[in-house]
């Protein structure tokens, strides 16, 4: 026990004390501040918007797209930087098949990443709601790291401690994919949820903040399957835009699912002219 | 039930102390310890313990038949109708979708299209594994080696006993089954031995094996997109991910035994510094290798016979081993490459070669590099999903992709990462090596603690993997 409270200490303030070395840590790190935009998603909006194309037209961006994550997990990054009084003009949200996951949680991935500060006055409140685990976390000295190892175990314990920068910067947030691997066959649900309660808390934080959000489809190769996914989806969410089909060469896509770098940067000339040059809204 | 699971942590506390403070007869802490096996293993899937008792049910009347008959031929029947019917169940489980599958694509090479239909059945949880056990007996009894046991609670705690019962050591009777009639007496030394045992199991299995199995998962999965380095990396890597996995299972079944002060037979001796692979075979999953040699290949004629009939004999046994493991293709290539690895020893009288202690001279130390590198090749058989997964991974190696060799992965890690953390584990069992774990000898208490630490400092916990031998 004594070895396990030690060792929670240690790790605990090596990884407070560190640079944010992901992106909700980033989000937490963020106050006060104003971007023109605000894009979140799932890795098809960390590889498919590139920051510096908004930037090279005055328009200051923040690319929160997370790898894994789902509808929760960008609810959970909106509610951070709205309550660290992070303002923003528009906000686009990445909408797919994520739209049909109503739970009402984080990915593992973000979950770890709040992990190291769950005594911070910001974070309790949001694991204790959400952390099925929380009680195990929140009083077994070092459980958390135990069980989260993978992500805050003793590898970013000593990227911490060494302040080791995170290999992709969050001040850009744009992962670039290169060249084109085995493009699969993607298929979209048949079905769409009736009601989805994370969209719609997503929404209704948007609104509070004083903006409509643009939901989008981010581009499938040409092996992607409809299903009719996405006319259901325009059906049932207001001001959604359909990208699924506009890059039309498949060796602009990585995967089926993801652009690579020529995709991302064609993907993002799309929203820019659609939105900031033609000002479709 | 997991050996690295809270739940098994808690269940073993509580068999320990029931065990040895709230029974003191023999007889009542072998229906304890049937009663705990059977829970341990419902754990997984309470619907197949009916395959163990029926197994238990037939092998004990059977060999009690087998050794009142006088007849010779009644006995073979007796014997017959045992390994028809445990070996029909394993059949049934294991292979038959196998053989039904392979029939099909090998008509349909032919043009014939046959519609068989396949099984959808799971495999129980280490049928392979007690099958054995309890064909053994059987065997043992038929060849008069051994007198039935007319306590079926004892034979059935000893088919069943839960540390061993679904990865082995595949255990003899004429070991374990004795041990179910003793009268047992705690002992400090003989339970701390078991702990150090545990203790070292577990290292080897979170922190060695479920280190490695990050990285070999995702190196196998995607290996037309990575380099040389990358695949061969991979190789090795799982090379420790099986070894670690395994022998980290026997570890901690073995120590679990002594902690209800049970002697389990060993099935690990540091198979990695082996200096041929006849060594390699004697050092690793040795109950398996020593079940196959008494009671296949001596059968066979072993070495005796002409040089034809020991290379038969050699490809039955690995191919056999090999099938034993799973059914699919590449076991079988695996074993019949092992087969081909040990051939040329055989044929120079040099496969009973290094049956001494383990020294460490240049030559010796070439040696096992060079046995380490054969064995690596013939895992990647093992552990692709078919045939041709292996040989597209060996293609992709050959290609020599060497520029930009250490990389980055998707899975947030360098491809070189583990490499620190192998050397740091042979340091170990180098010093470990002739012992039955590095933990004893000097500072064992010491040692042990640190061990202990590392585990919870290295340790994976967050993506808690099933012991590989499980499917087998």
């Amino acid at each position: 026990m004594l070895i396990a409270i030690l060792l929670d200490v240690v790790y605990t303030s090596a990884i407070e004390k560190t640079i944010p070395r992901n992106k909700v840590r980033y989000a937490l790190s963020l106050k006060n501040k104003h971007y023109n935009v605000l894009f979140l998603g799932s890795s098809r909006v960390e590889n498919s918007i590139v920051t510096s194309m908004f930037k090279e037209q005055n328009i200051s961006i923040l690319n929160m797209g997370l790898e894994g994550a789902t509808l929760g997990d960008n609810y959970l990054v909106l509610q951070l930087l709205n309550n660290n009084n992070v303002t923003f003009d528009q906000v686009f949200i990445q909408l797919d098949y994520l739209y049909n996951n109503n739970e009402d949680s984080f990915s593992e991935t973000s979950m770890s990443n709040l992990m190291p500060l769950i005594r911070s006055k910001q974070v309790t409140p949001i694991l204790r709601e959400f952390d099925k685990d929380f009680n195990q976390n929140y009083y077994i000295p070092f459980y958390r790291y135990l069980t989260n190892s993978y992500r805050i175990g003793f590898r970013e314990f000593v990227s911490s401690l060494l302040h080791k920068k995170p290999r992709i910067s969050f001040e850009d947030g744009f992962t670039p994919k290169f060249g084109t691997t085995k493009l699969a066959k993607e298929e979209l649900p048949k079905n769409i949820v009736s009601y989805s309660k994370v969209y719609n808390k997503i929404n209704n934080t948007c609104l509070s903040m004083g903006i409509e959000p643009v939901y989008f489809i981010a581009p499938y190769c040409s092996k992607m399957v409809d299903n009719g996914f996405v006319r259901k989806l325009d059906s049932v969410v207001d001001n959604f835009y359909d990208y699924s089909g506009v890059v039309k060469n498949d060796n602009n896509f990585y995967n089926c699912g993801h652009l690579n770098n020529n995709g991302a940067q064609e993907f993002t000339e799309v929203i820019i002219t659609d939105f900031f040059k033609n000002k479709k809204r | 039930m997991l050996f690295n699971s809270i739940t098994f942590f808690v269940f073993i506390t509580i068999v320990f102390f029931v065990f040895w403070f709230l029974l003191k007869s023999v007889k009542k802490q072998n229906v304890f310890v049937l009663v705990a096996s059977y829970i341990f293993y419902g754990w997984w899937d309470y619907r197949f313990l009916f395959l163990i008792i029926f197994s238990t049910l037939l092998d004990f009347y059977l060999s009690k038949n087998i050794y009142k008959s006088n007849k010779n031929k009644q006995k073979k029947l007796y014997l017959w109708i045992s390994l028809i019917a445990n070996l029909g169940l394993l059949f049934v489980f294991k292979y038959y979708n196998f053989f039904t599958n392979s029939f099909q694509e090998l008509f349909a090479v032919i043009g014939v299209h046959l519609k068989l239909s396949t099984l959808n059945i799971i495999l129980p949880v280490g049928i392979s594994f007690y099958t054995f056990q309890t064909l053994s007996y059987t065997i043992d009894v038929y060849r008069d080696k051994l007198k039935p046991t007319n306590d079926l609670i004892a034979f059935a705690s000893f088919v069943t006993f839960f540390p061993q019962l679904v990865a082995g050591p595949i255990e003899r009777a004429t070991n374990l089954l004795p041990q179910f009639y003793q009268k047992r007496t705690f002992s400090f030394e003989f339970a701390k031995s078991g702990v150090q045992l545990i203790v070292w199991g577990l290292f080897k299995k979170i922190v060695i094996a479920d280190s490695c199995a990050v990285y070999v998962d995702y190196i196998f999965s995607e290996y037309e997109t990575q380099n040389s380095l990358t695949l061969v990396l991979g190789a090795i890597y799982f090379a420790f991910q099986i070894y670690g996995d395994f022998s980290g299972y026997t570890d901690i079944a073995i120590g679990t035994g002594r902690l209800l002060g049970f002697k389990l037979l060993p099935n690990f001796k540091t198979p990695y510094f082996s200096r041929n692979i006849a060594e390699f075979w004697r050092r690793w999953h040795i109950s398996l290798t020593t079940w196959f040699k008494d009671y296949i290949y001596i059968p066979l004629g072993g070495s005796r016979g002409n040089k034809g009939l020991q290379l038969r004999n050699v490809f039955v046994i690995f191919l056999i081993s090999g099938f034993w493991h799973g059914a699919n293709w590449t076991y079988l290539f695996w074993g019949g490459l092992n087969a081909i690895y040990f051939i040329p020893s055989m044929l120079l009288n040099k496969n009973r070669k290094y049956t001494d202690k383990i020294e460490f001279s240049g030559l010796s130390v070439l040696k096992m590099i060079i046995t380490f590198i054969i064995t690596c090749f013939a895992w990647i058989f093992f552990r692709a999903n078919s045939l041709s997964i292996a040989f597209g991974y060996i293609k992709r190696i050959i290609d020599f992709n060497i520029a930009n060799p250490i990389k980055y992965l998707s899975i947030d890690r360098y491809n070189v990462e583990m490499i620190p953390l192998i050397i740091l584990f042979l340091v170990f069992e180098y010093t470990g090596v002739n012992k039955e774990t590095p933990l004893l000898g000097k500072y064992s208490y010491l040692k042990t603690v640190s061990i202990v630490l590392l585990i919870m400092i290295l340790g994976v916990f967050s993506d808690q993997k099933d012991f590989i031998y499980f499917q087998f």
